[in-house]
């Protein structure tokens, strides 16, 4: 994948919704990769390097809140947008507070899609900075202070939370 | 009295004077203000640590006013509570640092649930905040040095 | 557009039809004629005067010639030598062998006497001095006479001309056959009537004339053709009998004689004449041809026009009741906010109370009792029903924005009896006989079965209702049809009852609008269904007579 374009995992089973939101989200310098199931996104987004994931809600399986709450739990600079056809107060509550960056109602307007994919892309890059911070202010501490068996388990903590 | 203190914002004159009652009836102590102007101006001079915001509201709206809170008292926590709910204000209020968002008509004793929950949610953030400060002022350089020395 | 307005939107139509291509094609047939008509006449009038010319040429060179004759003999012999009898029958008979039209041949002394004569009449002595054709050949030298009877009493004409010899001068003169020179000049023959002629200076025949016309009489007909002019005169004329020429003349012989050929116009025009009846035929056919297309086109393109208006007006109101509906759907989500703050008001003064009673129950204020039961069993409710209304309000704000659907794939032969079976128990309490009709090949489409059979239910629901309404307890029909309609699927629902009258037929639709009585509907049916039918990218429509029986109609999209 191209280090400049945004890296996008389009987890939607409308197949022909989800091709062609692909296909304009590509001309407009993206990265998609579509997915049609929550298990196989959540397989996916631990394979690839994703920046944000563009959700449908109504899904077979393994439904979109709960994808959602497994990407945020095991990525945690990854942003999530909902794009849903059957949106309501009550989801689009539980979605934000699970941590979706924005929550769209279909039909939306693409620009509007856009504009909310280019946000949580830039929100993205604000957390990665924000943990990397975090990783180098808890470093620089425990350089200075535990023992050696201590700094070791200390980094594998770090490390486990920073991912 | 309980230990949380609750502040009501809404222009409903009578929600607010009701549910006051309410609850200091169930032993809380709580505030009230009638607009977000006025809500800013409470906390400013008391210590609160859960408001209750409507959303819709003439003059500062409740986004606007939770904006704001959220600017000024930043471990303020903040429930919105509307009649007019739509999906749009309920992810822009829990953006802009909501804890919850609510419907009407609601039951108070949930709402207090909600906000007991927020309350303990902040005194435990709080708590860790005081106690990673307290970990710093205790590891000065000289006792890092010397645990060093000794190891 | 109304009904008028099409009556005058196709005579318009029809009326350009016609005139558009009329126009120019009478144009065309018009000039065309008018050339054909105008080079037809000059053909022909160049004819005659190519004739005239011919004639003058044939004539002039046939009266030379005869001067020529006498010329040589008057050159060859001496005046002694043909006045003796025996001699001149000699040069007679020779004459006659040049030319049969010599019919005698007499020579004439300077004071007139006939001296010597051969021929077929008996001449010899006669004095000719006073004669006409002597005094002008005297005083000319040659000359040729018009057709006269003379002593003989046959019209003839003479050529004859002067010698002089030293001593005496004699004249010498052959009579022409007029027979003969009848035929030279009459020989002209054009068309059936084309014919020619001589006349001299008075309007005597010089020939006969076929159409009528003897020796020496009169012409009657062309009397203004006499007048003097140089070459060949052209013109029409009618003759007594009315009948219209074309004339070619010419004056002959020093102005004495006028050389005409003539042919009716009618026998001229012949080829015009049937040109026209042509004309005439295609101008029929072609003016048929023109209206009976105009017709026809017109009337497509009213047609058309009228299936184009009557679209475009179904859509609009389709449009209409979609905007109304829309409308509708924002208005209650205000309703829907506006209620639910006095909802939580109403809620917060219950929470109040119920504290209130609690406590002074716990403090020992209130006693236990029926009253108090009721009192607080009241409360209760006031609880349970603000959760009723706060429900009511988030089914309102559901509605306003969109269904949960699950479209799957729908077989409306298994589909269809399964939605009659939630109401044929009804319709067999009234009476109600209910067919249904699916058709083998009716495809797959891709709906919300739920939705679907929430719409078809409440169709089914109004036509029982109607059908009470209008029979009673016995003679309802109601029918079921599904069939596939190119690429879509039509449902459609038809009862016997009592319609719908075509006032109300435009509001059905519209939210709260009902006809049954206060209790019994709440409006929203079929502005729900049709709300569900345009979701699913469906087209709900309804036809009805009143007193008859209404029939409801989807259109699905067919899968695939």
């Amino acid at each position: 994948m191209e280090k400049d374009k945004i890296n996008l995992l389009l987890v939607d089973d409308e197949e022909q919704f989800a091709q062609s939101i692909s296909k304009s989200l590509e001309i407009r310098g993206f990265n998609v990769i579509v997915i049609n199931r929550g298990e196989k996104a959540v397989e996916a987004a631990r394979n690839h390097p994703i920046d944000v994931v563009l959700l449908d809600l109504k899904m077979p399986g393994m439904s979109g809140e709960e994808t959602l709450k497994v990407l945020k739990k095991e990525h945690k600079s990854m942003e999530v947008v909902i794009l849903t056809g059957h949106g309501d107060i009550d989801s689009a509550i539980e979605c934000t507070k699970t941590g979706a960056y924005s929550y769209l109602q279909k039909p939306c307007e693409l620009d509007e899609l856009l504009e909310s994919l280019k946000n949580a892309y830039k929100e993205k890059v604000m957390n990665t900075k924000k943990i990397e911070e975090k990783k180098m202010n808890e470093m620089l501490k425990i350089s200075l202070s535990d023992k050696p068996r201590d700094i070791l388990r200390r980094l594998r903590e770090i490390d486990k939370e920073g991912k | 009295m309980r230990e949380m203190k609750i502040m009501l914002v809404d222009d409903e004159e009578r929600f607010l004077s009701t549910t006051e009652k309410v609850l200091s009836r169930k032993g809380y102590d709580a505030l009230t203000a009638a607009s977000g102007t006025e809500a800013l101006e409470k906390l400013k001079r008391h210590t609160i640590h859960v408001v209750i915001l409507d959303v819709k509201m003439p003059g500062m709206d409740g986004i606007a006013t939770l904006k704001e809170i959220k600017k000024l008292f930043p471990l303020v926590e903040v429930i919105m509570l509307t009649g007019h709910a739509t999906v749009d204000s309920a992810v822009d209020g829990l953006k802009s640092g909501a804890i919850d968002y609510v419907m009407k008509p609601c039951d108070i004793d949930d709402l207090l649930e909600k906000a007991e929950e927020a309350f303990e949610k902040r005194q435990r953030l709080e708590e860790k905040i005081r106690m990673a400060q307290a970990r710093t002022y205790m590891k000065s350089p000289r006792d890092i040095l010397k645990q060093t020395e000794e190891s | 557009m109304k009904q008028g307005d099409y009556k005058r939107l196709s005579l318009k139509i029809l009326a350009s039809m016609i005139l558009v291509p009329v126009v120019p094609f009478v144009l065309v047939v018009f000039v065309s004629f008018h050339h054909f008509a105008g080079s037809l006449q000059s053909t022909t009038i160049s004819s005659l005067i190519r004739i005239v010319d011919d004639h003058r040429r044939t004539i002039e060179l046939f009266l030379t010639e005869r001067k020529t004759d006498l010329q040589f003999v008057a050159d060859s012999f001496g005046f002694d030598d043909l006045t003796r009898p025996a001699l001149l029958q000699e040069v007679f008979r020779n004459l006659q062998k040049k030319s049969v039209a010599f019919v005698d041949l007499g020579i004439f002394d300077e004071s007139g006497v006939h001296i010597a004569y051969s021929g077929p009449y008996e001449l010899t002595g006669k004095v000719y001095r006073e004669a006409e054709w002597f005094k002008e050949v005297i005083k000319k030298g040659y000359y040729v006479s018009d057709v006269f009877l003379g002593y003989r009493q046959v019209p003839h004409f003479v050529v004859a001309l002067v010698k002089k010899d030293k001593d005496r001068a004699w004249v010498i003169r052959a009579t022409i056959d007029t027979l003969l020179f009848n035929d030279i000049v009459e020989k002209a023959r054009i068309g059936k009537t084309g014919e020619s002629y001589i006349l001299n200076k008075d309007g005597l025949f010089q020939t006969e004339r076929r159409s009528g016309g003897g020796l020496m009489e009169k012409d009657t007909d062309g009397m203004a053709n006499l007048l003097p002019h140089q070459g060949t005169r052209t013109f029409v004329e009618k003759d007594v009998a009315g009948e219209t020429y074309l004339y070619a003349t010419m004056w002959l012989k020093d102005n004495n004689w006028l050389l005409v050929v003539r042919q009716e116009k009618a026998d001229a025009f012949k080829a015009l004449r049937s040109a026209t009846y042509m004309v005439i035929l295609i101008s029929i056919l072609g003016g048929f041809t023109i209206v009976a297309m105009a017709f026809y086109m017109t009337n497509r393109i009213v047609t058309e026009m009228r299936r184009i208006d009557e679209e475009k007006s179904r859509l609009s109101q389709q449009l209409i009741v979609a905007g109304r509906l829309a409308e509708i759907g924002e208005m209650s989500a205000g309703f829907a906010h506006e209620i639910n703050n006095p909802l939580q008001i109403i809620r917060a003064e219950q929470t109040l109370i119920e504290t209130i009673v609690s406590e002074m129950k716990e403090q020992g204020e209130l006693k236990e009792s029926e009253e108090m039961e009721e009192i607080e069993d009241s409360l209760r409710q006031i609880r349970v029903q603000t959760d009723r209304c706060g429900g009511i309000t988030q089914a309102l704000l559901k509605f306003a924005r969109e269904k949960e659907t699950a479209p799957a794939a729908v077989d409306l032969k298994r589909f269809l009896p399964e939605v009659i079976g939630l109401v044929i128990r009804k319709a067999d309490v009234e009476g109600i006989d209910v067919q249904q009709v699916v058709s083998d090949d009716i495809p797959l489409i891709q709906v919300d079965a739920s939705q679907l059979q929430q719409v078809l239910v409440n169709l089914l629901n109004n036509a029982i209702y109607a059908i009470v309404e209008q029979h009673g307890a016995a003679g309802g029909k109601l029918e079921i049809s599904a069939k596939a309609a190119g690429g879509r699927v039509e449902i459609a629902v038809t009862d016997n009852g009592c319609g719908i009258s075509p006032e109300n037929i435009e509001k059905i639709f519209a939210p709260f609008f009902t006809t049954k009585p206060v209790g019994r509907g709440t409006g929203l049916g079929l502005s729900v269904c049709y709300s569900i039918i345009e979701k699913m990218g469906g087209i709900f429509g309804v036809q009805s007579e009143e007193g008859r029986g209404a029939t409801f109609t989807i259109h699905l999209p067919a899968e695939g």
